[in-house]
């Protein structure tokens, strides 16, 4: 219809004013019936797509079970281009790019993700993922936080607990005790039921280096279900941890004895034993053998330094312990003399260059263990 | 009790008159017509599009569940096409194809009209035919069915043929407003393709519906967008010359299907008509074979050109697929399926667009975008370089992916490849359909002159024509006293083009004179063979400059004018005379006063 001016006045239709009204009466109905008839179908079609969207989802996670990667990420894909606000297949399509080794994709989707649903658990935590396996620890870690404070739907506190525990994993690996430390206090006031979460706390506390922490904790344990053999355990560890050789032979005795074929415990056992031979601190030794024990750490010290390759910076401290060791009569007496020889080991091991290979034997590991304390 | 119905009807009688003024007030006044039948219009095509998307969608879904066996893709096209190929014929004749130059048709011939049984044959042969596999799109029998509410409502209401013609653009934007979710592109599209003019007089009327038809989809389908593009830019100055190289590409790419296109359906025409209902059916089984092999050739590929948008591509695959897509959809539009190109013009484009864009990205990582940016662009490239619209399609891309840093590149690739598609292919894709149609509709170019002097200014009655069989020298015995250089000639009562007098008398001069006068015209070049719809000519409403043009290509003074609908139809005759006495430069000298009193 051309577009008259405001007061146009046309030919008129030919229809007359009620066959008009009709006709526009009938249109009318029309719209209604069609517009009844789109949402019904927009409903049915909404549902289709969601049923086809869920079992390619289901399928996807078959598929990614069985390890085929690229079948799984075919249908996640598949169930996102069909829900695309469904997160729940976002998430499973960024899991399957990673387990693909396509970190980026999987950075990609998961920003995408973000974008709408930044808080969402899943999708941090699997961010966090794609950071650690991208090197990228840092950023990671901050993912994890929003992880374990983000938007979980059913099971969030077992969900949130085991995401802060794969934090604390990471923060293990890396060495950072004092975070590990921040990320284990919150959970120390876990309910006493927990047996089996306090048992990891607890042991948890010791690597963060908080060894009376954990201490407590297994022994609370211990308290309640006196034959847990990996409560003794990770007491054994605490007490090893706080220097208390003795307690922590007689705590993984018990535990070797509660789980014999544990390999771990069996060693740390023979670990403690060998700090008990070895410790020159120990109560209820004579100065003789303070003295002969001192020397014997000092001994194994300068030979364990020598393996090291770089020695030359330390040449004059190794040199004097070098002297030290030579047999010769003592103007000052033993108990100065063992004095001294425990300084400088001490000194020379706090030395070493970070390249030297870390203790492998028992012995060098309570050579080790000694000596830090020692220091400390 | 007596007194309430008093009441009631005593109200009734009061509402009713009312209503009745109001109605005729409505009827009266054009422009508040206008404005609430765009509304209308807009909300019911709108609603009707959104059906028609959702009922194909479904239908496609149980024609191929989820993890269906693979010969379901070989069985349901060809039994789809089949049957939409029985129905074609046996009960919607004019459902048959994409749409688009139907709807010209409809305005520029049949005064309007598209039946409502023509809309009802497209709803149902195009959803049965799309949700089988059929690899054309949705967009163009969208706009047909459009414009057929449009028509239908029209002229239920008792409009006037102009009113009626004016409303089937208003029906054809709120279509493509439904069907591709972009209501400025179907604004443009209704105004540059559909009317080839973009300052038509109802642009009103058309945003208006196009807006009540985009809120239709809306309120019902939600704002879900029909494709979802990563926000892409341009990394570097230096991709320009790439996105040139897209232009060309999609250029030549264009060309390539169009005349695919053409070259096939043109020996579909030549088929038994008897075959007429069995032909789709081998667009269908060609399809289906390939379907076998890469089910993403079947249906438009909406899903896959959304992946190659999120920059899912693999080179080969998307190269693969842009050739079987152009050949795919060839077959099924020439073997006559119901169905449009505009769908997989944007598809094929993706795809071309993808993969050089994979190429420009290995080679150029640094300074170029990722290849869905490309495929983007590709999309528009072949819109405009098929369709021959390039404002749409920049406004369209525009629309689709909201981001306006990708403008600048498409438009140089879509100038690139419309410039290519102009020089390579003289008609746009739907006025070369119609003209193998037989249909001359009038172009893009034409409608700007439509202001001036037109044709129907200086026609004037077409003396008797010569017969095909007439022999030379009787032909010129009877033209010889007429000032008239050229002379029409018919065929059967059909009109077959017009012979020079000097040729006759040439003829007669090397002592042809017993030769029949269609051996003459057939050996003619300028009037284009006999059987050929191709001979000099003009049609009433176009310019009086082109009947000039078309005398100096041809060589003739005279001209046939001849009916849009049928080029056979002889209307009337322009001379050379009559042309320059309409512009004010009269050459009586030139005609005997005994001519000039025969036709005046």
């Amino acid at each position: 219809m051309s577009e008259p001016s405001r007061s146009a006045r046309v030919s008129l239709p030919s229809a007359t004013a009620p066959e008009f009204l009709a006709a526009f009466a009938l249109i009318l109905v029309a719209i209604i019936a069609f517009l009844f008839l789109d949402e019904w179908l927009a409903k049915v079609d909404r549902e289709e797509s969601r049923a086809h969207a869920a079992s390619l989802y289901a399928e996807g996670r078959r598929l990614l079970a069985v390890h085929d990667v690229d079948a799984a990420s075919d249908r996640f894909a598949s169930a996102v281009a069909i829900e695309r606000a469904n997160t729940r297949y976002q998430v499973a399509l960024a899991e399957a790019m990673l387990a693909g080794g396509r970190t980026q994709d999987a950075e990609e989707t998961l920003r995408s993700v973000m974008v709408h649903a930044e808080t969402d658990g899943a999708a941090n935590l699997l961010m966090a993922r794609v950071l650690v396996r991208e090197g990228r620890h840092a950023e990671a870690k901050a993912f994890y936080h929003r992880a374990v404070y983000g938007r979980w739907g059913a099971d969030s506190l077992s969900r949130r607990l085991s995401v802060r525990f794969e934090l604390i994993a990471l923060l293990d690996r890396e060495g950072a005790q004092a975070e590990m430390l921040a990320e284990l206090l919150p959970l120390q006031d876990l309910p006493s039921d927990s047996v089996a979460l306090r048992r990891t706390v607890g042991r948890l506390f010791v690597s963060a280096g908080s060894p009376q922490r954990g201490a407590d904790m297994l022994r609370t344990i211990l308290q309640r279900s006196p034959d847990d053999g990996i409560a003794y355990a990770g007491m054994g560890d605490a007490a090893l941890a706080l220097g208390n050789f003795r307690t922590a032979r007689a705590d993984l005795a018990i535990a070797s004895r509660l789980l014999p074929g544990d390999t771990v415990i069996a060693e740390r056992l023979a670990l403690a034993d060998t700090l008990l031979v070895l410790d020159p601190m120990q109560r209820g030794i004579g100065y003789q053998e303070r003295a002969a024990r001192s020397r014997m750490l000092l001994e194994a010290t300068v030979a364990a330094t020598e393996r090291c390759a770089g020695l030359a910076p330390m040449s004059a401290i190794a040199d004097s312990a070098r002297f030290l060791l030579t047999p010769r009569p003592s103007r000052r007496g033993p108990a100065v003399d063992a004095d001294q020889m425990l300084g400088l080991a001490a000194e020379l091991w706090a030395a070493r260059p970070s390249g030297c290979p870390n203790a492998r034997s028992i012995r060098e590991r309570a050579l080790a263990i000694l000596n830090v304390r020692l220091a400390s | 009790m007596s007194e309430p119905i008093t009441t009631a009807a005593t109200r009734r009688t009061r509402w009713a008159p009312r209503l009745l003024v109001l109605v005729e007030d409505l009827r009266r006044r054009e422009d508040r017509l206008a404005l609430v039948l765009s509304l209308v219009i807009g909300a019911l095509v709108g609603l009707v599009v959104v059906a028609f998307i959702l009922l194909t969608g479904r239908l496609a879904a149980h024609m191929y569940p989820a993890g269906g066996a693979g010969w379901r893709r070989i069985l349901v096209p060809t039994l789809g096409a089949l049957v939409t190929g029985i129905l074609l014929v046996r009960f919607f004749p004019d459902a048959r194809g994409s749409g688009i130059p139907q709807t010209r048709a409809a305005i520029f011939i049949h005064d309007g009209r598209i039946t409502l049984r023509t809309v009802v044959g497209k709803f149902v042969c195009c959803a049965a035919s799309l949700a089988s596999g059929i690899a054309l799109g949705r967009e163009g029998p969208s706009v047909h069915i459009g414009s057929g509410i449009a028509s239908v409502v029209a002229r239920r209401l008792g409009l006037s043929t102009a009113q009626v013609r004016w409303l089937i653009p208003v029906g054809a934007s709120a279509a493509l407003a439904a069907a591709f979710n972009t209501p400025i592109a179907a604004v443009l599209f209704s105004l540059e393709e559909i009317m080839g003019d973009l300052h038509a007089p109802i642009l009103g009327s058309v945003v208006l519906s196009s807006t009540t038809s985009w809120m239709v989809l809306h309120l019902v389908l939600g704002d879900e967008p029909l494709f979802h593009v990563a926000p892409y830019h341009l990394v570097s100055p230096w991709e320009l010359p790439v996105y040139a190289i897209l232009g060309l590409v999609g250029g030549l790419g264009s060309v390539g299907f169009v005349k695919l296109l053409l070259a096939l359906r043109a020996r579909f025409s030549r088929l038994p008509k008897s075959t007429l209902w069995v032909q789709p059916m081998v667009g269908g089984l060609a399809v289906g074979l390939l379907g076998f092999v890469v089910p993403e050739v079947l249906g438009v590929g909406y899903d896959q050109v959304d992946r190659v948008l999120g920059g899912d591509v693999v080179l080969r695959f998307a190269v693969m697929l842009a050739l079987l897509k152009m050949f795919a959809t060839a077959l099924c539009y020439a073997s006559g399926n119901a169905g449009g190109i505009f769908g997989p013009s944007m598809f094929i484009g993706a795809m071309l667009g993808a993969a050089v864009g994979r190429v420009a990205h290995i080679a150029l990582p640094t300074t170029t975008a990722d290849a869905g940016a490309y495929a983007l662009v590709g999309m528009g490239t072949a819109f405009a370089g098929i369709i021959r619209t390039p404002l749409t399609s920049v406004i369209m891309i525009f629309e689709v992916t909201r981001d306006y840093t990708i403008i600048v590149p498409l438009m140089i690739s879509n100038l690139i490849a419309f410039y290519i598609s102009q020089r390579l292919q003289h008609e746009p894709i739907y006025e070369a359909l119609s003209l193998q149609d037989g249909l001359h509709l009038p172009t893009g170019a034409f409608r700007p002159q439509a202001g001036r002097l037109r044709v129907s200014a200086a026609i004037r009655e077409a003396p008797e024509p010569l017969t095909y069989d007439l022999a030379v020298r009787h032909a010129l015995e009877r033209v010889h006293d007429s000032a008239l250089t050229s002379w029409p000639v018919a065929d059967e009562d059909r009109f077959a083009g017009m012979i020079r007098t000097s040729d006759l008398a040439a003829a007669l001069a090397d002592g042809r004179g017993d030769v029949p006068v269609g051996e003459l015209l057939a050996a003619d070049t300028s009037s284009g063979g006999a059987g050929s719809l191709r001979f000099a000519h003009v049609h009433g409403d176009q310019p009086l400059g082109q009947a000039l043009a078309r005398m100096g290509e041809s060589r003739h003074t005279v001209l046939p004018v001849v009916s849009r609908a049928d080029v056979r139809i002889l209307l009337g005759v322009v001379t050379l005379a009559d042309v320059l006495k309409a512009y004010g430069m009269e050459r009586p000298a030139q005609l005997p006063a005994s001519e000039l009193a025969r036709h005046e």
